[in-house]
């Protein structure tokens, strides 16, 4: 096992990381960026270590400062959380020549998976179901031909995306190549690679994703899915596990796909694949997420397996600690992503926070790196605190997690507090009707108020 | 960014016209409560420990007053208290601190490990009283295998070497204090 690891993250997911780490005896560094410098991550590591100025650009994702300070603090892995460098295979690189571990994927798999035309193909090979869609797509006349094999509505996806950038829906082929120009210069522009592809777009989706461990002596399991549909722009805002409604049949069939393609490509660590379902119980892969995500925390309540703990244990090379018939998912779990951001504009709202009272009792966890005095920095997200209820159903959990938002106090910046609660009240999300289009008509002006 | 040269505080009472100068002895302070005090960003509640300070020098007529605390020193000095003569107590002087000599801090550009000297049997680029010309190489910090020379960017005297020889070293971490000289 490790003796130092690095985490190369701020903000909850340091914390959590720090947490996994003392649980496991492991002695923790904390690289953090000079408006971090008294962050809780900073306060709670063993040792820590200054990588840069404020701009994320500079330290945290600076991936020569990263690979230094692993190497001058004597860390012998690097946890990159999500977000940051957490997707990069040249930081996987850098640790592997370095002689230090990396705490997620093989850098061969992210590169794989960070191309997404050539991830498709993987995982069609691997036997996933794919939407109907493209390879990579030239110019518009061949978007055009494309777009009638394909059927619109379609999407048009920079292969390099994510975060929703580079990418534009069309439903009418007239619009084609408008909207195929858009998507390119966007792409390159924010990824600098301007490939873009084409996909059907599935109406009255939900987005549904199941998460994985792969340890590397060739073991693979999944431990069931989430229910991600609450989403604004591709950031999801409420997540919860297991999907409601979806039949253990359907989880089994399905978690046995990804697990076997997962280790069909050389999968090795925790990730995620994501999923559309449609109406009609058809699921169609969309991407993995080779790290650990934001809302891992619903799965852990659910499985009761601690995943960044695992994470550990398989890049130290131990085998996972569960097979696929230990796994047992237990209640229901959902999770608020509460953000500085105002709760209807979704402005980020930085400044002090004056005032915090986090909620507690039976069933909810809440991760969270915020306290009273803080700034909520504006070089980073507003991701303020992720408020987690279990209970034995999904109805004992919305109960929790509705009176846990009501116990909690934020004051001094704005938050989607209001929000979340509205939600909660909602007659559709009460009875589990969610496809991803529900927060847009959730919000938009005339909807029914709760 | 930590604080290393002069600053003037708006609060501070005008007849007084103190200087304000934070050190940052060797590493920041490693007390995480200290850290959140005198951050930048917390400079407002400095206020109180300032008031305190001066409320002291008025009341035992003190000319200067330092106060150090893990890490971190303030400095506060009656203006003209011990400075060259022609700087007067009521007129604001732009110059003063220029006149009267202030150490300037180097900090370390980049993550790494601190070496004095090229080699293990080569000499330190500098030694303390040393004269450095701007582009003099004062030291090197080691980054994933690579040497990365660390050049002086004024002329000036080094008054101190605040790490150890093969100490590794963070972004921002003060590595020299230089009396900065204006001409040869």
């Amino acid at each position: 096992m490790f003796e130092k690891i690095l985490v190369a993250n701020r903000g909850e997911i340091a914390l959590r990381v720090i947490a996994a780490c003392r649980e496991l005896g492991i002695r923790t560094v904390v690289a953090h960026s000079q408006a971090d410098r008294c962050s809780l991550p900073v306060r709670f590591a063993d040792e820590t270590v200054c990588i840069g100025p404020a701009p994320s650009r500079h330290s945290y994702l600076n991936l020569g400062a990263i690979a230094a300070a692993a190497e001058t603090t004597g860390a012998d892995a690097v946890h990159p959380g999500y977000g940051f460098l957490s997707e990069r295979a040249d930081l996987a690189e850098a640790c592997a020549r370095g002689g230090i571990a990396f705490i997620g994927p093989p850098a061969g798999v992210l590169r794989l998976l960070g191309d997404k035309a050539r991830a498709r193909e993987a995982m069609a090979e691997a036997g996933l179901p794919l939407v109907p869609g493209t390879g990579v797509v030239e110019d518009p006349a061949a978007a055009g031909r494309a777009g009638r094999r394909i059927g619109y509505p379609l999407l048009v996806k920079a292969v390099a995306g994510g975060g929703g950038r580079g990418m534009r829906l069309v439903d009418d082929p007239d619009r084609l190549s408008d909207a195929f120009r858009a998507a390119v210069s966007e792409a390159e522009a924010a990824f600098g690679d301007p490939r873009v592809y084409l996909e059907r777009f599935v109406g009255g989706a939900r987005h549904v994703e199941f998460q994985v461990l792969a340890d590397r002596h060739g073991h693979t399991v999944h431990l069931g899915e989430r229910e991600c549909s609450v989403q604004r722009r591709q950031q999801k805002l409420i997540e919860e596990a297991p999907a409601p409604g979806l039949e253990a049949g359907l989880r089994r069939r399905v978690g046995g796909l990804v697990a076997a393609a997962a280790g069909a490509v050389g999968y090795v660590n925790a990730g995620t694949f994501e999923f559309l379902m449609d109406d009609g119980g058809r699921f169609y892969f969309m991407e993995t997420n080779p790290r650990v995500q934001v809302e891992h925390g619903i799965t852990e309540m659910v499985s009761g397996v601690d995943i960044v703990k695992e994470q550990i244990r398989i890049a130290a090379g131990e085998p996972l600690s569960v097979e696929q018939d230990e796994v047992r998912l237990a209640g229901h779990a959902i999770e608020c992503r509460v953000n500085a951001e105002h709760p209807e504009t979704f402005a980020p709202s930085p400044g002090a926070i004056r005032a915090l009272v986090l909620p507690g009792g039976p069933g909810i966890r809440v991760e969270t790196a915020a306290c009273a005095g803080d700034m909520v920095s504006p070089f980073y997200d507003s991701l303020l605190a992720k408020v987690i209820a279990h209970g034995r159903d999904r109805t004992e959990a919305i109960a929790r997690l509705r009176r846990a938002l009501r116990m909690m106090v934020v004051e001094g910046v704005d938050t989607t507090l209001p929000l979340h609660l509205r939600i909660l009240e909602d007659p559709d999300f009460l009875a589990g009707r969610l496809t991803t289009t529900f927060l847009d008509r959730f919000l938009a002006p005339g909807a029914p108020a709760a | 960014m930590w604080s290393n040269g002069p600053r003037k505080d708006g609060d501070v009472p005008r007849k007084l016209r103190l200087s304000v100068r934070f050190r940052y002895l060797r590493r920041s302070p490693r007390d995480w409560a200290l850290r959140r005090l005198v951050t930048d960003m917390d400079f407002d509640q400095i206020g109180p420990v300032l008031d305190r300070m001066l409320d002291l020098m008025r009341g035992h007529a003190l000319a200067e007053l330092e106060i150090e605390s893990d890490g971190l020193r303030i400095r506060l000095r009656k203006a003209g208290a011990a400075g060259p003569p022609g700087e007067s107590a009521g007129t604001p002087d732009p110059a003063a601190a220029r006149r009267e000599p202030v150490a300037t801090v180097v900090n370390a550009p980049l993550v790494g490990t601190f070496y004095r000297a090229g080699g293990p049997d080569a000499a330190p680029f500098v030694q303390v009283g040393d004269r450095v010309e701007p582009g003099d190489v004062l030291c090197v910090i080691e980054a994933m295998k690579l040497m990365n020379d660390i050049k002086a960017e004024f002329a000036g005297e080094v008054v101190e070497i605040l790490v150890e020889n093969g100490q590794a070293v963070e972004y921002g971490q003060p590595l020299f204090s230089m009396l900065p000289v204006s001409d040869g």
